[in-house]
């Protein structure tokens, strides 16, 4: 299978071997959810304070196409709808549950029951329990199963390629789930009815593949190994790797027949549609060097942060940066009070050593930053032109396109933020339009 | 709790700017050695006059233009190293003082220093010099353990006793240096040593050293099959002269050289060209010095024209 030439090398397993077996459920006293935690519209709310509620009830109406429905991911009583911390927009309005318990037992259904479901059902399902795309994006998972009519579909991608170093969350998935995984896939492969199912995952998860392999053994479904490199899991770049398709500027995967979803979302769906359960909880990979119980573990939807580190029994180290996401697209945070969204898939806590500060020096244009971008773009000339000012020539030189992988800053011996000179320059166009 | 509040990516690799620096300084230590071995302490005069200059030159520049100097970035003291190893052996000491001056202030600081730079500044002080006191840089004293007879005060170089007079040094004392040349240029073997390290590390890109021997290699087989009394061969055009050094650390300067992978290729094949014509069909015997900076003009119209094809157009 094709390499991706591009892109960069980072070494894993920097910190200590995340626990495996099947992941620990976190139960927080308490939790935070916001009514915005994917793309599109927030959601409305239905309830108000102090009113019961049981756990996976909903709490937020989807408003409008695309936006995702919301759902308590704890029983108990609403103790507040306010505004709170959000992870990536700051702030947002949430809806705070006190935890009175008790945890819902879901309980799974016949796979014949499953079978007898049409498309439109199985739709309508993943539409109300509430799922988005559980890599990243968080875009609504019943929107993208619906490409406009005129693209015919002939392949199905899903990744298992974690979409960033150190997070381990949809490798522990596959190895401990992988026949509810393939449930999932299976219902996604009833919905889109493609040609060709393919798994893709990256080769430092040998476990995965296996496990997977066996899952997938007599069905319709390839499991496809590639070599471990970053952004590997990006959807372009894995639609590039697995089928030398490269999705057009502006374009969506079902533009090439394509679609991609996320192991994670897969989950999702099986239960959604085997056990009625929407979306309340996810894998959470907890890593970096201050916390002693680094591992996946499931967390609800809305947790704080605060409680997760309190239930792993505090630092060992002092972390001076914590992050939301990998360490290569994620978001540092400003206070520990944020909450677990539906697209958090791994938390990270770095002590000073992880922080090193570096001094910039003016580019000498080695191009490491060109050799690296998986979008073939030139970022030292897109940041020169941001930085002066020029920013036609910033669009000339497509900054549109850059996906803000990081590749670039990463690898850059100058030490330049060149990923965040092109966001500036991204944010100007896309304001003038 | 203090949490610090950065844009993403929050890993960066270890390589830094001022460490590729140092891994050139590295890299030239063997070819330093045996200059030292060659032609024992003038070699290290004009190592260290230059460097003096050069990081003087820089602060005062640096301090001018409003900036917190930093030497220790390395770029001076590559740029000072590579220039006394172009230099003549004899060299009086204000020449080298004055080319290396010169080789900052309008090689490099003029164009807004580090980074801005269009030419090699080691070349631009060496062409300076080559035009102002051409007697100076080409009158070549004997190395210690010169590898013929010894037939008047003055020695010539491999490519200048071929081009005028027809004597062809055997490759052997070409490979390991013991001919007459400026300090760092004559011994191949030590170049090459440091050339593969800095592949190895990283620290260059093999492009255009590759493209521009190879270049060198095929035209010139070419030309000694069909004329083999009248062209050199192969591997006298590699061995001699300034060909090594510059392919591996003075086309290989990020600045001045294409940033697309083409283009670098192109670049190469330029400087081998140029410097097959001009050593053939030119008046001097050597063309590396003009063949590199000739391409480090065509660079920016090289980047232009090796843009990569738009991702999914």
């Amino acid at each position: 299978m094709s390499n991706l030439s591009s892109g960069v090398k980072i070494k894993e397993d920097v910190f200590s071997e995340p626990h495996r077996g099947k992941p620990v459920p976190l139960i927080p006293e308490k939790v935070v959810i916001p009514l915005s935690q994917h793309t599109g519209k927030p959601a409305r709310e239905i309830v108000s304070k102090n009113q019961k509620i049981n756990e996976g009830e909903l709490i937020a109406e989807k408003e409008g196409v695309i936006s995702a429905n919301i759902h308590a991911s704890v029983g108990g009583k609403i103790i507040d709808i306010g505004n709170f911390y959000h992870p990536v927009n700051k702030r947002s309005r949430a809806i705070v549950i006190h935890n009175a318990g008790p945890t819902e037992t879901w309980s799974e259904m016949k796979t014949e029951e499953v079978e007898s479901l049409t498309k439109d059902e199985l739709l309508k399902i993943i539409e109300s329990a509430g799922i988005v795309g559980m890599g990243g994006a968080g875009f609504p998972t019943y929107v993208k199963l619906q490409p406009p009519s005129e693209y015919k579909i002939d392949t199905l991608i899903i990744n298992g390629c974690e979409c960033e170093p150190y997070l381990s969350s949809d490798a522990v998935l596959m190895e401990e789930y992988p026949f509810q995984v393939v449930k999932g896939i299976e219902i996604v492969h009833k919905i889109v009815n493609p040609k060709n199912v393919l798994v893709a995952i990256e080769d430092n998860k040998q476990e995965a593949i296996l496990r997977m392999r066996q899952a997938c053994l007599n069905k319709n479904i390839e499991v496809i190994r590639l070599k471990t490199r970053y952004p590997r899991g990006a959807e372009k770049q894995l639609i590039q790797s697995l089928l030398h398709r490269e999705v057009p500027p502006g374009g969506l995967p079902f533009h090439v027949g394509v679609i991609v979803q996320n192991v994670g979302t897969c989950y999702a769906i099986y239960e959604a549609v085997y056990k009625k359960k929407p979306l309340i909880e996810r894998l959470v990979t907890i890593s970096g060097d201050c916390i002693g119980n680094n591992g996946v573990y499931w967390v609800r939807i809305g947790t704080l942060v605060s409680e997760i580190v309190e239930k792993l029994g505090g630092f060992k180290r002092q972390p001076v940066k914590v992050i939301f996401g990998g360490p290569m697209m994620g978001i540092a945070q400003a206070t520990l009070d944020v909450p677990v969204l539906k697209t958090t898939s791994g938390i990270l806590f770095f002590s000073q050593q992880w922080v090193p500060e570096y001094r910039e020096y003016p580019c000498i244009k080695c191009a490491r930053c060109i050799d690296v971008c998986p979008m073939r773009l030139l970022p030292t000339k897109i940041a020169q032109a941001v930085k002066s000012g020029n920013m036609e020539l910033a669009e000339e030189y497509n900054a549109i396109d850059c996906m803000e992988c990081g590749c670039c800053e990463y690898i850059c011996p100058s030490k330049i933020p060149l990923v965040a000179y092109i966001k500036l320059g991204k944010n100007y166009m896309l304001m003038k339009k | 709790m203090n949490l610090i509040v950065t844009e993403s990516p929050h890993l960066k690799a270890s390589l830094t700017t001022r460490r590729m620096m140092w891994e050139v300084v590295i890299a030239l230590l063997p070819v330093i050695f045996v200059s030292w071995y060659l032609y024992s302490w003038d070699a290290i005069r004009v190592i260290l006059i230059s460097l003096i200059t050069c990081l003087i030159t820089e602060w005062i520049f640096l301090k001018l233009r409003n900036r917190t100097p930093d030497l220790l970035d390395g770029s001076a003291v590559v740029t000072a190293i590579l220039f006394a190893l172009i230099m003549p052996p004899e060299s009086p000491n204000w020449l080298v003082a004055l080319g290396a001056f010169f080789g900052i202030v309008f090689g490099k600081q003029v164009f807004g220093g580090l980074g801005y730079n269009i030419f090699n500044p080691a070349l631009i002080g060496r062409a300076f010099l080559m035009a102002a006191y051409p007697t100076y840089m080409t009158t070549w004293s004997y190395p210690r353990h010169f590898w013929g007879k010894i037939d008047g005060l003055t020695c010539a170089t491999p490519l200048g006793l071929a081009k005028f007079s027809h004597v062809v040094t055997p490759v052997k004392y070409l490979f390991l240096g013991n001919v007459g040349g400026s300090l760092g240029e004559t011994s191949a073997l030590a170049i090459i040593i440091g050339g593969f390290y800095l592949l190895i590390r990283r620290v260059i890109d093999w492009r255009i050293p590759v493209s521009i021997l190879l270049t060198v290699s095929i035209l010139s087989l070419f030309t000694w099959i069909i004329a083999p009394q009248k062209y050199f061969s192969p591997l006298f055009h590699l061995f001699a002269g300034g060909l090594m050094l510059g392919a591996f650390f003075m086309a290989t300067d990020p600045v001045t050289t294409p940033v697309t992978k083409l283009g670098r290729i192109i670049f190469g094949i330029g400087v081998g060209i140029l410097v097959f014509v001009i050593r053939n069909w030119g008046g001097l015997p050597e063309g590396v010095m003009y063949s590199i900076l000739i391409m480090n003009g065509f660079t920016p119209l090289i980047n232009r024209v090796t843009i990569p094809k738009r991702f999914g157009k």
